[in-house]
């Protein structure tokens, strides 16, 4: 069996570990709350089963080469950087608060990433900030706060 | 009807409303113009402001949106060889080469009066079919509606995708995500824990978002996309034009074609362009130039892409079944302003119907002007590197994510769906049945309980409903082995 493969039949099961949990779950509500989740879920589980069987059969037709990029390797490798940046972000609004994050993070992310001169990333963060202010003010729109800072809270 | 749709023309044309179709416009060509981002990352963006506003503002807003995307992938699609949305797949194929041989400018304003005559064709099919589709649709009774949803979304999930019980089971999938919460019928919360931000449910505009947006961003990053080899559009902006009118027959039967199938659930947005594109070849002569730069490849796909825009609303407003992602969230933005879509939109709020009517063909029309007058300084936008634009992109997503309830929740909600939609697209599962099947959950559940309660089982034996299930049946069967041969022969 191909990388591809394994990963695609592991992610099935965990999908059919939810719907076997949601049909569980499901049991103690009410007859007209459960009637739903009931049917769709029962509907999903069988599907799978009978998917879980077609992938494998797919895969059998197919060289392993064809069976696409598997997500563990080098998908992860060249994604992972990028997914770092991102928990960076949510860490920050979660110290400083939205907007003062957003300005780092795309003034830091343009100048790393973008390669983007240093007067060039940070006039793009300073528009950003602009912008969010100026939709704060005028949609009346509140910003996630942060623990330390949130001056536009 | 002639007097409504005047009065319905004079409610577009307020300048207030006309400013914010502008709105749409412009976000919709941007949204274009960016390779990998379509119609529903566009519609997610604006949904969450569409709360408390004018109804028709909000209408004009977000179908100026709409119609304007088809219009705008253009550019990426001529300019860089890369599709700007799925319905511009085809558009490459001869697109790129003629851009390669220093024509970019000939097909590009070919492709956009060839977007403009096949989106304003599929405004007036639209107008048309509403009077003959009226007494039709308000025969329809709960089982009926109940059965044709049903109906809509087994044909949703066995055309996205390549493989049909997986377009299935996200349509399943997506119903299951929308069970989250309260349940309508008694006062239970469903699946939700100790979660009091999971109590109202995932809001759509987070739910869009991380399904589309979010896969799309990391995969462009992932891949470093976005250099355009082409520096220069070159002349042939008035031959392009020419070229159009003169194949004003493959411009009309590609418009009719993109309205028919744009009227499937499920079937247009990525097929549209290949299928209009291979009757174009299966009508010219000489094929050898076909996908080495032949106008008529660009002409084809161009005009039924914006064509289907008018057709993919025929079952989105009339039956409150939306036929792609696109259309999902447009009916999950018509439900939270109050309005409900189903036969009521031929009664009740026919004004509003027919309000979408205008509003898709003066988009067109500003659409395609604004491409023409804009094509220079947007031809050097879409070459632009994913990497300068999506820090800009990911914050303004994260902002419009967190407007939904103002909780902490909607942060992570984001990221979660996310990178749920990052796992289906890596594992070629189709994300537009997820998104459909949430928006359909409701109505399903409400039509069941109403067909319940007034008919008991009895609408069981109801002929048409019969007929229906029988249809629905017989479409799952076809689709799984039309399909099933079609990846035999792939595998041979």
């Amino acid at each position: 069996m191909s990388r591809r493969l394994v990963e695609e039949l592991v992610f099935m099961a965990i999908v059919a570990v939810i719907l076997v949990a949601m049909l569980w779950a499901a049991m103690g509500y009410p007859f007209t709350a459960r009637l739903m989740p009931q049917v769709v879920a029962g509907a999903a589980l069988l599907l799978l089963v009978i998917e879980f069987v077609q992938t494998v059969r797919r895969s059998r037709h197919k060289p392993a080469a064809e069976h696409g990029e598997p997500l563990i390797g080098d998908k992860l490798k060249r994604t992972m950087p990028y997914l770092l940046w991102l928990a960076a972000l949510y860490v920050a609004i979660s110290l400083i608060g939205l907007v003062i994050s957003a300005a780092l993070f795309c003034a830091a992310f343009s100048y790393f990433v973008g390669k983007l001169r240093w007067w060039s990333a940070l006039l793009g963060s300073a528009l950003l900030v602009v912008f969010l202010v100026a939709l704060g003010e005028g949609f009346n729109l509140d910003w996630p706060p942060g623990y330390f800072f949130s001056p536009f809270h | 009807m002639f007097e409504a749709a005047l009065e319905a023309l004079s409610i577009v044309l307020d300048p207030s409303r006309l400013m914010f179709m502008l709105l749409g416009v412009s976000v919709g060509l941007i949204v274009g113009i960016l390779p990998g981002l379509g119609g529903v990352v566009g519609m997610s963006l604006l949904l969450p402001f569409v709360y408390g506003m004018d109804t028709y503002a909000a209408i004009a807003m977000l179908i100026g949106m709409a119609a304007v995307i088809a219009t705008a992938d253009t550019f990426p699609s001529v300019l860089i060889g890369v599709p700007g949305s799925a319905g511009s797949q085809a558009t490459v194929l001869d697109g790129y080469p003629l851009a390669q041989q220093g024509r970019a400018g000939l097909a590009l304003s070919a492709a956009f009066s060839a977007s403009l005559i096949g989106g304003l064709i599929g405004a007036l099919v639209l107008f048309m079919i509403l009077p003959v589709a009226r007494p039709v649709i308000l025969s329809f009774r709960s089982p009926h509606l109940f059965m044709l949803t049903v109906l809509g979304l087994c044909v949703v999930g066995l055309l996205a995708g390549k493989y049909p019980f997986r377009g299935i089971l996200a349509t399943l999938f997506g119903i299951l995500i929308a069970m989250l919460g309260s349940a309508p019928a008694s006062v239970t919360f469903r699946f939700v824990g100790d979660s009091t931000y999971l109590m109202d449910g995932i809001p759509l505009a987070i739910l869009a978002m991380g399904l589309f947006a979010v896969p799309e961003i990391i995969d462009l990053l992932a891949e470093n996309r976005a250099v355009s080899k082409v520096k220069t559009l070159s002349e042939g902006w008035r031959a392009g034009i020419k070229a159009t009118f003169t194949h004003r027959w493959l411009v009309l039967r590609s418009s009719a074609l993109g309205v028919a199938v744009g009227a499937i659930p499920g079937l247009g947005g990525s097929v549209v362009d290949w299928l209009s594109y291979g009757q174009a070849m299966h009508t010219t002569k000489d094929k050898s130039r076909f996908g080495q730069g032949e106008i008529r490849g660009v002409i084809a796909p161009e005009s039924s892409n914006n064509a289907k825009e008018g057709g993919a609303l025929i079952p989105t407003l009339l039956f409150g079944i939306p036929g792609s992602g696109t259309t999902a969230v447009l009916l999950g933005g018509l439900i939270l302003l109050g309005i409900q879509p189903g036969p009521s939109m031929l009664t009740s709020n026919l004004p509003v119907t027919l309000t979408v009517v205008w509003t898709l063909a003066l988009a067109n029309v500003v659409g395609a002007l604004a491409c023409f007058l804009l094509s220079r300084p947007i031809a050097r936008l879409s070459m632009i590197p994913a990497s300068k634009f999506a820090p800009f992109l990911i914050i303004v997503m994260m902002v419009g994510a967190y407007q939904n309830t103002r909780h902490w929740g909607d942060l992570v909600a984001f990221l979660v769906v996310g990178l749920i939609g990052w796992l289906l697209k890596t594992y070629d599962w189709p994300r537009a049945p997820v998104l459909i099947g949430f928006v359909l959950a409701p109505s399903i559940e409400r039509y069941l309980t109403i067909s319940a309660s007034r008919y008991g089982w009895s609408w069981l034996a109801d002929p048409i409903v019969i007929a229906i299930g029988l249809v629905s049946i017989a479409v799952v069967v076809a689709g799984v082995r039309v399909k099933g041969k079609s990846q035999t022969r792939e595998a041979s």
